[in-house]
């Protein structure tokens, strides 16, 4: 809990941006450590896989591929302490009045379905027993999700018309070597950006 | 459920081939197997004790007569679309066809949020599909981060149902109240998110904001595509799930509102036709909040006249193919190809409701279960705004047989499907009102359908 206290503190005062992102990994992570530590093993595993694996990898490349110039002086944080307040305000209240009673309520819904506390094995068992079995018809639509993601990319990024009108996209790998990428970042050179190939 | 099981194969065969040749003629022929067999099943099974308990109803259900008229309204859609002959991206137009009849046939808050995700994701790559075109990266982009602050809702909206009662059927809303009474208005918030979300989708006015730039960038395929189709889904859930009616009412009157006013300044048609969506919109969502039998009923008459109508539309507009895409681009159609020009005449005054067309029926049906249960004061805000609306729709008539102006230039011959297309759908929409009751005995157990099964 404290990890992640601290974490997300660094993550709004880190100077640099990346710094900022390995913070909010560091986040992530205490987060995911807390719902394994309340039984959630999947939450946390998810938490893991998606949050630390995928999203704030992007965050990095992201930041990696922006022109990191001189620092700027920001917005001072002193303009938006109030507005924090009113949000942590908020977050505390909620949580000291009606945490008590969701907890309640889930332990009792916990009790009465044997979701999470009867199965052997914990949630992640739980979990596949159903989505195997009774969900199968979601998970087959799941997949219809992924394949119809798969098809728009390359729809969307398959170009017509370089090589010809029905070539498709080569790779030529003295074009990408030969790419002048290390040039001073005052002389871009605008040829090569415009061309992607 | 082996409709739908049917069609995703078929999907997925014309994508696997689709790898070595375009498919085109494959998927229509997946399309009309579909649809044949849903309307043969649908002829042949005695649907008055048809109603049976399925194994997996409990989360899909393909087995009423509501889903199984609304599968097919949404196939006869889908053929038209695809008829209307964009080879490109045809396989996406099926994955949608497919997210939509898993919508309507869908009884869980899982496989809405799943379905609806199906069709939603392949619209947006549709919609995008132009990309030489700033308009339709435009279009694409709004499309995909309002279709995600929408989803966001309805997930809310989810999130509060299942935590309020602890399942996930669509009938979970409504034991909340029973049940806990702590829970109570955790229970209506979330079914009111579920609510906007749904009318986000189906573009209801104070969520409307998207459509007409949406329908300006998008293909025009696509625009036709994002008129009918989709809307069906989302409209067959929007009654299903039993919304909160005052949320309906008071988006069904500002649709209303706003799909007459926002038209009238209009230059671009497919802008003209997203307002005229927005109203039409209105129409069928106020049916839908009513919740009587007669109401939904008429929603549904009007849901497929519409649908019938904006394939009438688009074909026409596709066959002008005009680059601008303005209004103005239809002047002197009747000089340049009557034929057209009289069927392009005839459809706009169907959507403006003038009485012998079939346009006319399904706004007299709606208005009639309006006064019935007693929503004078929306109905009459219904007539003023169709007559408001008619300004425009008879503008572009006059347009076409009165405004002569430039060259005469004579259309070369049309495409095959596509006057197909425009006949079959010109023959529904002229002489519904001569023998409706086909068409009013087919909704009608549809409706009772509805019933039966919860």
């Amino acid at each position: 809990m404290i990890w992640g206290v601290v974490s997300a503190v660094k993550v709004i005062s880190a100077v640099r941006p990346v710094y900022a992102v390995l913070w909010l990994i560091s986040a992530f992570l205490s987060v995911s450590a807390v719902f394994i530590f309340i039984g959630l093993v999947y939450m946390g595993f998810i938490m893991i896989i998606v949050y630390v694996g995928a999203i704030a990898i992007l965050f990095l490349f992201v930041m990696m591929m922006l022109d990191q110039g001189k620092e700027e002086a920001g917005t001072p944080i002193v303009n938006i302490i109030p507005m924090g307040m009113i949000v942590g305000v908020g977050f505390l209240w909620v949580a000291a009045t009606g945490g008590e009673w969701v907890g309640a309520y889930i332990t009792q819904q916990n009790h009465s379905r044997g979701m999470i506390g009867g199965q052997p094995g914990g949630d992640i068992v739980a979990i596949g027993r159903v989505v195997y079995t009774e969900y199968s018809y979601m998970f087959i639509i799941v997949s219809y999700i992924l394949l119809v993601a798969m098809v728009g990319a390359i729809v969307l990024t398959h170009r017509h018309g370089e090589y010809g009108p029905d070539e498709p996209m080569r790779q030529d790998v003295y074009i990408q070597t030969s790419r002048d990428i290390w040039g001073h970042p005052n002389q871009i050179n605008l040829n090569s950006l415009g061309r992607y190939k | 459920m082996y409709s739908e099981m049917m069609l995703g194969g078929g999907v997925l065969g014309v994508i696997l081939y689709g790898v070595y040749r375009p498919m085109y003629r494959w998927s229509v022929m997946v399309l009309l197997v579909y649809t044949g067999g849903l309307v043969g099943g649908y002829a042949t099974a005695d649907y008055c004790g048809f109603v049976k308990e399925a194994k997996d109803s409990l989360y899909m259900v393909g087995d009423n007569e509501w889903v199984w008229v609304l599968q097919i309204i949404a196939g006869i859609g889908l053929i038209g679309i695809v008829l209307m002959g964009e080879r490109r991206g045809v396989e996406l137009v099926l994955m949608m066809g497919l997210g939509t009849v898993l919508l309507i046939a869908s009884v869980n808050w899982l496989s809405i949020y799943l379905a609806m995700e199906l069709q939603t994701l392949s619209l947006f790559i549709l919609v995008a599909l132009k990309r030489e075109s700033a308009y339709s990266t435009e279009a694409g982009l709004k499309y995909f981060v309002l279709g995600a602050i929408s989803t966001g809702l309805f997930l809310l909206g989810c999130a509060m149902i299942y935590g309020g009662s602890g399942e996930m059927s669509v009938l979970a809303g409504n034991t909340i109240s029973e049940t806990i009474n702590q829970w109570l208005i955790r229970g209506g918030v979330g079914k009111a998110l579920i609510t906007i979300s749904l009318l986000f989708k189906i573009s209801a006015a104070p969520f409307h904001m998207w459509a007409p730039d949406v329908y300006e960038g998008a293909p025009t395929i696509t625009t036709a595509l994002l008129a009918t189709v989709p809307k069906i889904g989302v409209f067959a859930i929007l009654v299903q799930i039993g919304s909160l009616s005052n949320i309906v009412f008071i988006s069904a009157t500002m649709s209303m509102i706003w799909g007459a006013l926002g038209a009238l300044n209009q230059s671009k048609i497919k802008r003209l036709l997203a307002y005229s969506g927005i109203g039409h919109m209105g129409f069928v969502i106020f049916g839908a909040g009513m919740g009587t039998m007669e109401s939904i009923q008429a929603s549904l008459i009007y849901m497929a006249i519409y649908v019938a109508m904006s394939v009438c539309v688009f074909s026409i507009i596709l066959t002008i193919n005009e680059r601008r895409g303005l209004v103005a681009d239809f002047h002197s159609l009747s000089r340049k190809n009557a034929i057209l020009g009289g069927s392009l005449a005839l459809v706009f005054l169907s959507i403006a409701g003038v009485p012998p067309l079939s346009g006319f029926l399904s706004k007299w049906f709606i208005l009639w279960a309006g006064v019935s249960n007693g929503y004078y004061l929306i109905c009459v805000g219904a007539v003023l705004s169709s007559v408001v609306a008619g300004v425009y729709y008879v503008r572009i008539v006059q347009m076409t047989y009165a405004d002569f102006q430039g060259e005469l230039a004579r259309e070369g011959p049309i495409d095959i499907k596509r006057s197909i297309l425009i006949g079959s759908t010109l023959y529904l929409v002229l002489f519904i009102l001569i023998c409706p009751n086909f068409l009013l005995q087919v909704t009608y157990d549809a409706a009772v359908g509805l019933w039966v099964h919860v």
